[in-house]
């Protein structure tokens, strides 16, 4: 488990207390707990429900209770979804700090990194972590895009394609407005979502200026047949309603080498990922050797998200 | 005969029977207001087990009618402080002795705030989270913990004020200033902050031009004190018309005078903003044009502010000629009309065009579901049950203690 | 003398139908067809003498035996309207020559051989070729080298190809190049793509971000004869969340709503959805994008 090295760790006296505090409050008012949360996660046996109500911030676990935590998890898929999935804690790597640029010249407007990202991970099929924007191209007006377009063919004559996610800032106006810190940045520079602590609040989806952030508003809408099992804690493993999600790079797979989803299925190779911290990554050659560029830079956000062109 | 023990448990057992003894009306309009409450509560039921996906609410749109109101009654709850400091500060008499609805309003508020803010959340049943130590508090970055810790330390001040007022009352003593003013004091700065740091919570997000803005704070407060005293003076009225209470008409007077004059600023400061986004128009006063003039042919708000900044006007108008500010018939239709006007402009016409269009530039307009339209209504009447069985068990005590310790032939 | 003549050359005949009916096919096939023969050649480059063949250009056309074997990079990509050279993931990957300076060593998958055209010799090592730049007939007719923006026809087969060996690649100078390093034939034109693709800027890695870089050929999405690349339809996009059932609105200067009025001229060809369908435009993508590629590709 990470050790936030920002000096918030709890002493363990107080740690103890406030875990011997919760199980007498579990034992008091349970009840009512499961009632809520059996609304919320349909299904949920009694002893689930309490420790699902008392479960700490993933940044507070001890490594027994993130175990715990992970294999509730996996229950609960099972019993809602019929599927045994398989709930990682993969830490993050050491020296390690992700970033992510695209190739505006070569991005067609496909979606193809849209709908993988879907399948990967697990999102309610209403919900798309990845927009693509058709831009005029005689313009960078984000207000005159079109993210709703359904050409017979992509990409058109004299438009561009945007496609926009998370950024992974490093100056996250999210992670600031969370009362609760529910997201936070990891050390291989995602920001990530507990999605067991979100109050579902939404004020990080006000802060966001990229309009990442997506919230359950219902039930996910999530087919069990579709279902992608190898899951991470902080990614793609299946959410309850009434919290926020947001994409994570992937982390059930970059944090074991691998391309995220999007990556891996363009077509066109207008996606690059890799550790920032590698002078001799793909991604530093093109932030040295490409004029890259970001969007809304000026409000100091410092996105983990570039954009470049060809020529 | 024995002396009756006036302790705390006689004094809540005393109350308790306050409230159980009243005229029809007021059992009418407590089961009035009971039956929006229940129906309140069953919505709310509704939207628990399905989320919040019964509400009109979308990504786009994220925070709507909830928070919308929730910024209403965070200003009508500061607006308290315009009877605190005169009573306190200023020692008027005539208003000290109303002072205590004043605070009870407050508390009505804050309560009714609070609420909307629970009801807006995605997982309620996660409040504990909130708690500090034993939650994840993330203070002091984010505005919504400060809100939580200043609407809730309004909360507990004022209701630790009120009580101990009115518990000395009930036992026949004065109150001990020495002992409760600095809680006075604080409670004036505090008033002024909760308001200061709602609007924080909005003006602090960069990514929404709209709210991003220096003039927010000072917005909030001017309209909070054009709608909360024009609500106490309603409700001073009523209280004065249905019980002996002595509500002098300066109070009232003093009350729309505070209203004029916080309405005209309101409206300078409304000026002030129009000029600002549309001398030179760039894309930040996309949501200003949208909310104002539509935009791209949307433009589902603009009969709605206009409609708010007419009543504003001539609510300002009223209150402003002396003549028509003491005549109770125009004075009252001014009061209605800001209170109108304010929660248009400051409710639905501030929360939602900061999302219209969204940081990347979509437009997708939010008007609120029946869900979210009947789950307000129920809170607004638990606030006006609140306010009326607290004024109901309060007031017996002021009128025998005013009786007792003053010429006055009160109540 | 003339009938023994006539008899060896009608044997002849009768023997090139034989050899070519037994597993070689044409180039241009559909994609999605059954695995190739077993024991098709479908790699390598055999030095034949070329001249020892003769013109055969009244041969029949070859039907194409069973068709191509195309994996996808993963589950999620779509399948590439695109032809053959597709990446051959069972063979294993070929160190790359580092054509520019300082750059960590990376690997290129090999791609597979048309088996309908490969190797050359199976049919030119009877046939000759005719190094003359025409109008190619049977079993080459349809085939269409769209290839060079500098004048069409400024090179044609044996610009790349190898007129010396048995069709294999040869550079600019005229040294032999294997098929799977095509790359030092392609850079040695578009040099800027190929410093792009050698650092990681260009091209599709198929490994992941950690460990040893893998990436495709070019030849694996630039079709080496066509290769513009094709529009290709859109996968559907955003929807406003459930429960909410109105259509979400556009932000765009020509307003959907009203498409004959109000819309920027530049726009108007393409752009209404329904009137696309209507026009039934698009279709072949002649009319929305000339297939040309976004911005100019060529160095």
């Amino acid at each position: 488990m990470k050790d936030p090295d920002d000096g918030s760790r709890q002493a363990d006296e107080s740690v103890r207390a406030r875990r011997n505090f919760l199980k007498g409050l579990g034992l008091a008012g349970g009840a009512g707990a499961a009632l809520v949360t059996g609304g919320a996660w349909g299904g949920n046996t009694m002893s689930d429900a309490f420790a699902d109500f008392f479960q700490d911030n993933y940044q507070r676990m001890t490594e027994e209770e993130i175990r715990e935590a992970v294999a509730r998890i996996e229950r609960k898929a099972k019993r809602r979804y019929g599927v045994d999935i398989q709930c990682d804690n993969t830490p993050p790597q050491e020296g390690v700090v992700f970033g992510y640029a695209i190739n505006v010249s070569k991005c067609r407007g496909y979606r193809d990194c849209v709908h993988a990202c879907v399948a990967e991970n697990n999102l309610s099929r209403d919900t798309q972590y990845i927009r693509v924007i058709e831009m005029d191209g005689e313009s960078t007006d984000l207000h005159h895009g079109d993210h709703y377009y359904d050409h017979q063919q992509v990409p058109v004559e004299g438009r561009y394609y945007l496609p926009m996610q998370c950024m992974h800032c490093d100056n996250p106006p999210c992670v600031k407005a969370c009362p609760v810190q529910a997201t936070w940045t990891e050390p291989d520079g995602i920001v990530v979502v507990d999605y067991d602590w979100c109050i579902g609040c939404r004020y990080c989806m006000t802060a966001c200026p990229y309009q990442a952030r997506h919230f359950n508003w219902g039930l996910p809408d999530l087919p069990a047949a579709e279902m992608n099992p190898q899951t991470h804690y902080l990614g793609n493993r299946p959410r309850p309603k009434g919290v926020v999600e947001k994409c994570h790079f992937c982390v059930q797979r970059t944090r074991k080498g691998m391309q995220p989803a999007c990556q891996e299925a363009c077509p066109t190779g207008a996606r690059i990922f890799g550790n920032l911290l590698d002078p001799d990554s793909e991604i530093r050659y093109v932030l040295e050797h490409k004029a890259v560029f970001r969007l809304k830079e000026e409000l100091g956000t410092e996105p983990k998200f570039w954009y470049f062109r060809d020529a | 005969m024995r002396e009756p023990r006036l302790d705390l448990s006689s004094f809540l057992f005393s109350s308790l029977g306050h409230l159980m003894r009243g005229k029809p009306l007021y059992w009418a309009w407590l089961t009035a207001l009971g039956a929006m409450m229940l129906s309140g509560g069953w919505f709310y039921i509704d939207q628990l087990r399905e989320g919040l996906i019964v509400t009109n609410m979308s990504n786009q749109v994220s925070w709507g009618f909830y928070i919308a109101n929730f910024t209403f009654l965070v200003g009508v709850a500061a607006a308290a402080v315009m009877l605190v400091v005169p009573a306190y500060i200023f020692h008027r008499q005539d208003i000290k002795d109303v002072v205590l609805m004043g605070d009870t309003m407050a508390i009505a508020a804050v309560t009714m705030a609070i609420l909307f803010v629970v009801v807006d959340l995605g997982r309620p049943d996660r409040f504990w989270h909130l708690i500090p130590f034993i939650g994840r508090f993330n203070f002091p970055q984010s505005m919504l913990a400060w809100d939580v810790i200043v609407l809730n330390g309004y909360l507990f001040l004022n209701l630790g004020i009120s009580f101990y007022i009115v518990f000395n009352h009930y036992r026949g003593k004065e109150p001990n200033e020495s002992r409760y003013f600095p809680w006075v004091l604080l409670a004036i700065f505090w008033a002024i902050s909760i308001h200061t740091v709602t609007a924080f919570l909005y003006s602090a997000n960069t990514a929404r031009p709209y709210w991003h803005n220096a003039l927010l704070a000072p917005r909030f407060i001017a309209s909070a004190f054009a709608s909360g005293p024009a609500l106490m003076a309603i409700g001073l009225q009523i209280i004065r018309k249905i019980s002996d209470y002595p509500i002098r008409q300066s109070v009232i007077n003093h009350l729309a005078l505070v209203a004029a004059i916080a309405l005209q600023v309101t409206l300078f400061f409304l000026a002030a903003e129009l000029f600002t986004d549309f001398y030179n128009e760039g894309e930040h006063s996309a949501s200003a044009r949208y909310l104002f003039f539509g935009l791209d042919g949307h433009n589902g708000l603009t009969p709605w502010i206009w409609t708010a900044i007419v009543l504003l006007g001539i609510a300002m108008l009223i209150l402003m000629i002396h003549p028509l500010r003491r005549h109770p018939v125009s004075m009252n239709v001014a009061f209605v009309l800001t209170i109108i006007g304010v929660w248009i402009e400051k409710g639905m016409g501030l929360i939602v065009p900061a999302f219209i269009p969204t940081p990347i530039g979509e437009i997708y307009e939010y008007t609120p579901s029946m869900t979210e339209i009947m789950v307000s209504i129920g809170i607004w009447s638990f606030g006006l049950l609140l306010f009326t069985l607290l004024a109901k068990a309060a007031l017996p005590v002021q009128c025998r203690f005013l009786r007792e310790h003053s010429d006055k032939d009160a109540c | 003398m003339d009938a023994v003549a006539r008899a060896l050359v009608l044997l002849t005949v009768l023997c090139t139908c034989t050899l070519v009916a037994t597993g070689v096919g044409a180039v241009e096939q559909p994609a999605d067809q059954a695995e190739p023969e077993a024991g098709t050649d479908l790699g390598g480059v055999d030095d034949w003498d070329w001249g020892a063949v003769t013109e055969l250009d009244d041969a029949p056309v070859i039907a194409p035996p069973a068709g191509i074997k195309k994996r996808s990079v993963s589950d999620y990509v779509a399948p590439r309207e695109i032809e053959n050279a597709f990446p051959d993931y069972d063979a294993a990957p070929r160190q790359a020559y580092a054509v520019f300076k300082g750059v960590p060593p990376f690997e290129v998958v090999p791609s597979q051989r048309d088996p309908g055209m490969h190797p050359c010799s199976s049919c030119h090592q009877w046939v000759k070729s005719d190094p003359s730049p025409r109008n190619l007939k049977k079993p080459h007719d349809g085939f269409q080298l769209d290839h060079g923006l500098h004048g069409k026809g400024s090179f044609w087969c044996f610009t790349c190809h190898d007129l010396q060996g048995s069709g294999g690649l040869r550079t600019l100078e005229g040294e032999k190049l294997d098929f799977n390093d095509a790359y030092i034939l392609c850079s040695q034109c578009h040099s800027r793509q190929a410093r792009d693709w050698v650092y990681g800027a260009h091209g599709k890695r198929v490994s992941g971000w950690q460990g040893k870089r893998q990436v495709l050929n070019c030849t694996a999405c630039h079709y080496q004869h066509r290769p513009g690349l094709k529009p290709r339809e859109p996968k559907t996009g955003p929807v406003v969340r459930m429960g909410l059932d109105r259509p979400a609105h556009w932000v765009t200067q020509d307003q959907r709503p009203a498409p004959d009025h109000g819309v920027h001229p530049a726009w108007k060809e393409s752009l209404s959805n329904d009137a696309q369908r209507e026009r039934g435009d698009g279709e072949d993508g002649q009319q929305v994008n000339s297939g040309r590629p976004i911005g100019d590709e060529r160095s």
